[in-house]
């Protein structure tokens, strides 16, 4: 082989050598689902035989799954997620053996008999390589021992020619032989190993590029399919869902969990659609999973608010909104919260729940025994004879509503809560006496509590209405002035413009 | 190759393999070391969380007592048949108050579970376990299992499969004698 046949041939091995480095090292997780894994297949599956985490379905299996992509998604090392299984499961999880102690000999002890062989043929060829030479050179040897011993022509001619020799004589013999075309024979061989060797490197570029750059199938482009990411995922599953194609939406969700199976935004939806598709038991198993894994996040408390009062868990429902109230809720929240009717829902739920109890108990059917009975010997609380006298009056059963409050102050003269509802009961009809006669009530709250929220409010609107915005404004700031003011009095004050009204 | 030659490749495999040799026979089969669990021992992994009759849960609370943590599934016969034992467990401990039980869902469904209590009995707290977390903090790798708590938060015993009311207290008096 010419120089330049070698030079081509050094070049594809170099390149060869870079592709194959690309093929075998190890490359970074694209994704946190590639990530976990990549990790899973390194743990083997605690019960089985010969299965990695990865591919055993054993249900402890997908358990240490599935908390694996916790940890990868709470953005936990692989060190940390190596420590925690092997501090629960023991040593044997872990595929790769660790490098400390005796177990490091299994690293060791191959490395050291591979370097121990290579070290051998060194050492062997050199040795061979040694003698060859050797023995080449011994022909020349007894070439120059003749050559010596010929009488010189002249004694300044062969004092020259000693000194001149060998680089002068040999190069332009060098020179020429460069120059000179080489033998037909070797020429084609030279060429026909450098092509060959082209297309090895060419080829095994184009499987390796094909292999670590993504699967192209029928219809993908040139550079193959690139996979999406999660959040893509979510993204397009949110415009889906906006374009009413609620089984493509769900699709995608169960693309996304498959790989990120803790993703609780995956996990919410996923629950959402599947209550819009009517499976509110398998909706409530997405959104408890995802309450589980993220107990703040909201939007997962608002459709399990929704999912339980269209069950019937009307406290359920309640909980999970003042959940969701407390939170920091997204923008689209109260549209949804609007469409839903959600509140006036939970409301209304509550008044009927608190009317059924409130009837039985005066009844006389409830836990405490027949006959008629003070309302301080029954088990009911002033705030459910308040939802039931709501119930009432909402039904037109104005009277009754003020007599179940009347009951109430019959045992407990005192209460706040009992004088604050009498009163609003009977303000808010607008005729002047009875609005006198509230506005009275009130008073009488607001000296037992004057830091009673609903009283000061409800005494602002009927201080407006009595036509004394002054007063009613100084209600309206002792309010401000709480340290903390309850959401369903803001949203009144907001639903009957006060402010405005009181400028 | 030569004798010499052949000498020194074959001495360095042959120590390799005497001592890859040396080191699988004197580690314990796999098996056995399955059986054993890192985590007793230590302080019993945190089961913090919010049972499934929505009270608080904590057990950390119940330092101070022997507590039977049993992790479970409906559908798991050896569960089912564990269960009975449990609850009388449970009972024999109601007046000293010195033991309690706590159960962890595994893979299952509140409502089966729900439905379960309903039917069989017991009236501890039961743990849902929706992200798995706290079963691959124990080590679990089956149902039913159980680990057994000390007074002193430390876990002292895993039990493989069923437990037995008899088989809890026997412990509970080995490890209080010692």
């Amino acid at each position: 082989m010419t120089r330049r046949a070698w030079s081509w041939a050094a070049a594809a091995a170099v390149a060869a050598g870079a592709y194959l480095y690309g093929a075998v090292a190890p490359e970074p997780p694209r994704t946190n689902a590639d990530r976990a894994h990549a990790l899973a297949r390194g743990f083997a599956c605690p019960v089985c035989a010969g299965q990695s985490v990865a591919e055993s379905d054993v249900p402890v299996a997908r358990e240490i799954r599935r908390q694996i992509g916790i940890w990868v998604d709470e953005g936990r090392s692989d060190g940390y997620i190596r420590d925690e299984l092997v501090a629960a499961y023991d040593i044997d999880i872990d595929y790769n053996p660790s490098g400390a102690g005796l177990t490091g000999l299994v690293w060791i002890l191959p490395v050291a008999a591979g370097v121990g062989t290579a070290g051998v043929l060194v050492v062997m060829f050199h040795r061979r390589r040694a003698a060859a030479v050797a023995a080449s050179a011994e022909p020349i040897e007894a070439i120059a021992a003749a050559g010596l011993a010929e009488p010189a022509a002249e004694p300044g001619e062969a004092a020259v020619a000693a000194t001149a020799e060998p680089d002068e004589a040999i190069a332009p013999a060098l020179a020429s032989a460069d120059k000179a075309p080489a033998a037909p024979g070797r020429s084609r061989l030279g060429l026909a190993v450098t092509a060959a060797v082209i297309a090895v490197a060419a080829v095994a570029a184009g499987v390796l590029v094909a292999r670590y750059s993504g699967s192209r199938a029928a219809g993908d482009s040139i550079t193959g399919e690139i996979r999406r990411t999660s959040r893509e995922l979510l993204f397009e599953a949110q415009q889906t869902v906006v374009a009413g194609d609620i089984a493509a939406a769900i699709a995608i969700y169960d693309e996304v969990l498959e790989s990120r199976p803790s993703s609780v935004e995956a996990l919410t939806y996923r629950g959402w659609l599947t209550a819009r598709s009517g499976d509110l038991a398998g909706a409530v198993a997405y959104l408890e999973e995802a309450i589980g894994i993220d107990p703040a996040y909201p939007d997962a408390r608002l459709f399990r608010s929704i999912v339980a009062i269209d069950s019937g868990e009307t406290e359920r429902a309640a909980a999970e909104l003042a959940l969701f109230d407390a939170s920091d809720p997204p923008d689209f929240a109260q549209s949804l919260i609007d469409a839903a009717q959600l509140r006036p829902r939970i409301l209304r739920a509550q008044e009927e729940e608190a009317l059924a109890a409130v009837e039985a108990e005066r009844a006389g059917t409830g836990a405490n025994g027949a006959g008629p009975v003070a309302f301080a010997a029954t088990s009911l609380t002033v705030r459910q004879v308040a939802l039931a006298a709501e119930r009432l009056a909402a039904e037109s059963r104005l009277l009754d509503a003020v007599r179940l409050f009347d009951w109430v102050l019959e045992s407990r003269p005192d209460d706040a809560e009992a004088l604050t509802g009498r009163g609003w009961l009977v303000a808010r009809t607008g005729d002047p006496e009875l609005l006198a006669a509230g506005v009275a009530h009130l008073d009488r709250a607001l000296e037992l509590d004057p830091a009673h929220p609903s009283a000061l409010v409800y005494r602002a609107f009927a201080r407006n209405q009595q036509g004394d915005p002054e007063a009613a404004r100084a209600d309206l700031a002792a309010f401000d002035a709480l340290e903390t003011q309850p959401a369903d009095l803001v949203r009144l004050i907001d639903h009957f413009n006060l402010r405005q009204a009181l400028g | 190759m030569t004798r010499r030659v052949a000498a020194w490749v074959a001495v360095p495999v042959a120590v390799a393999a005497v001592l890859l040799t040396v080191l699988l026979v004197t580690r314990d089969p796999a098996a056995e070391r399955r059986a054993r669990s890192p985590v007793v021992g230590g302080l019993a992994p945190a089961i913090v969380g919010t049972a499934t009759d929505g009270e608080p849960f904590d057990l950390d609370d119940l330092r101070g007592r022997w507590v039977v943590v049993n992790f479970f599934s409906t559908f798991c016969v050896p569960c089912i048949v564990e269960h009975p034992e449990l609850v009388a467990f449970s009972r024999s401990h109601d007046a000293t108050g010195n033991a309690a039980v706590v159960s962890v869902v595994f893979d299952d469904t509140a409502a089966n579970v729900a439905a379960f209590f309903e039917e069989n009995g017991g009236d501890w707290p039961v743990i849902a376990d929706n992200s798995g977390r706290t079963a691959v903090a124990y080590g679990v790798t089956g149902v039913p299992e159980s680990y057994l708590v000390a007074p002193s938060g430390l876990v002292v015993w895993k039990y493989l499969g069923g437990v037995t009311a008899a088989g809890l207290d026997s412990v509970i008096a080995q490890f209080s004698r010692s």
